[in-house]
């Protein structure tokens, strides 16, 4: 398996957590098991905008979808609208940024706002994913030629550190938000002193 | 040649449960053993870390035999493991479940202290006046891990570290093993998220009834539907 289909599958899992997570989260205010936590709603808002954006789609953009347009012409409508779903989700995105304003601002009148804007966000991004893992990766693994690999493998090892980001720091995100999330989800808030 | 295992046999009375399994983990390799409950991965970890004798076989680690010696010896030697069911201890503090683990090493170029080792768990840090009974699943694992990195090992083995947490603490725990993978520590690893392992594990051995029945790199196993299904599948 060349290493930069692992990294890109480890960021998926990465990521797809967070929005699972999110998707439980909003779940649960909805269901009056949870308070919203706009600290732990924040957090996982820098995650899920800011891992795509900047560590994530970069890799797929510049390397991966590159190299498979020169190498692999069934793959060509499928990055189509990849590279369209990477513009648009980032449309998406700072849709739900703004939507956790109001929330945060007015209270429980305006959920019913990010909730609708958060269900169809997640189901955008689930579906991205899947066609990437499913249809995408295969085709990538079917194409492309070892010298493909290493050139993109070198490219990912010099983007960063597989979704830590530069100096580490969205590791430390990463653990701040288990850390904020309830229990079950994550560690629950703020350990008993 | 960090680990090599051959030929071993061991069970508990007169129940044999390892049948001559042969193994081996290079340098800074991720090693997976899998197989259903009941196979026999974790006896073979416990003949591993010296907590059960082995009837017959040899188990050489970093070109020693080790195969006789206690357990403490074989921590020593730099074998770290966090053992199934976590095994902390539930009456000391985090701080001093994690002191009482280190094992100082001179060799080390950034050895595990429990500075490290709590800029690596930084929720540990908030919990260290805490016993280890008022832990979380979550916490208590992270505690078994910063536990076996304080004996600085060379070999690091997780038997069943993500089991019964939820999904985001469970890609928590495999973020940190793959941060510590990039820093060439070398592990084996017994888990039942075969998705994640595919991905951070280098190869594979399959362990059916005390035997190993498969053996092959992650694209082996992926595209060897029939051997999932033979031995993996519930
Ligand atoms: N302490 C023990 N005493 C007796 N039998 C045991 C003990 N531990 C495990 N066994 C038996 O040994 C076999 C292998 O168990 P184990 O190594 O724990 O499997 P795995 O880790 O693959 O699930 C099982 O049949 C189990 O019942
Ligand atoms: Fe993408
Ligand atoms: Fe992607
Ligand atoms: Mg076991």
């Amino acid at each position: 398996m060349p290493k930069s289909i692992d990294i890109i599958r480890g960021e998926h899992r990465a990521l797809a957590s967070v929005l699972n997570a999110l998707r439980e989260i909003v779940d649960g205010v909805a269901a009056g098991r949870f308070q919203p936590d706009f600290q732990l709603l924040s957090a996982m808002m820098v995650y899920i905008a800011d891992v795509p954006e900047i560590v994530h789609h970069p890799k797929e953009d510049d390397h991966l979808f590159a190299r498979m347009k020169q190498r692999s012409p069934d793959a060509g409508v499928i990055i189509d609208r990849l590279e369209k779903e990477h513009v648009e989700g980032y449309a998406l995105t700072r849709e739900l940024e703004h939507a956790l304003v109001p929330w945060q601002g007015l209270g429980q009148g305006a959920f019913a706002q990010f909730q609708d804007c958060a269900t169809r966000y997640l189901d955008f991004n689930w579906r991205h994913l899947n066609t990437e893992e499913d249809e995408l990766l295969p085709l990538a693994r079917r194409d492309l030629k070892p010298d493909d690999w290493a050139e993109i493998d070198a490219a990912f090892a010099a983007n960063f550190d597989p979704f830590a980001g530069p100096n580490r720091e969205y590791a430390a995100l990463f653990d701040r938000i288990v850390d904020l999330a309830p229990a079950p989800i994550g560690h629950g808030g703020s350990p008993r002193a | 040649m960090l680990l090599d295992v051959r030929k071993l046999e061991a069970g508990y009375g007169r129940s044999q449960v390892l049948f001559g399994p042969s193994f081996s983990v290079g340098k800074g390799e991720v090693v997976t053993l899998l197989g259903r409950n009941g196979m026999g991965k974790t006896t073979t970890v416990r003949c591993l870390a010296g907590l059960l004798r082995p009837s017959a076989g040899e188990i050489h680690f970093k070109g020693a035999r080790i195969d006789s010696r206690a357990p403490h010896a074989i921590a020593h030697a730099g074998f770290g493991l966090v053992p199934e069911g976590r095994h902390i201890f539930p009456n000391l503090t985090v701080r001093e479940n994690l002191v009482m683990a280190g094992i100082k090493r001179s060799d080390r170029r950034e050895p595990w202290t429990l500075e490290r080792v709590l800029e690596f768990f930084p929720r540990l840090a908030e919990r260290l006046a805490n016993g280890g009974n008022q832990l979380s699943g979550g916490e208590q694992q992270m505690l078994a891990i910063g536990r076996a990195l304080m004996t600085n090992p060379d070999l690091l083995v997780l038997d069943e570290a993500t089991e019964g947490l939820a999904p985001l603490i469970r890609q928590q725990i495999w973020n940190k093993l793959d941060a510590l993978k990039q820093t060439g520590l070398a592990m084996i690893v017994i888990d039942k998220e075969i998705d994640a392992l595919l991905r951070f594990a280098d190869r594979h051995y399959i362990v059916e009834k005390g035997e190993i029945v498969w053996s092959g790199d992650s694209d082996a196993l992926e595209s060897d539907k029939q051997a999932q299904d033979a031995y993996l599948s519930v």
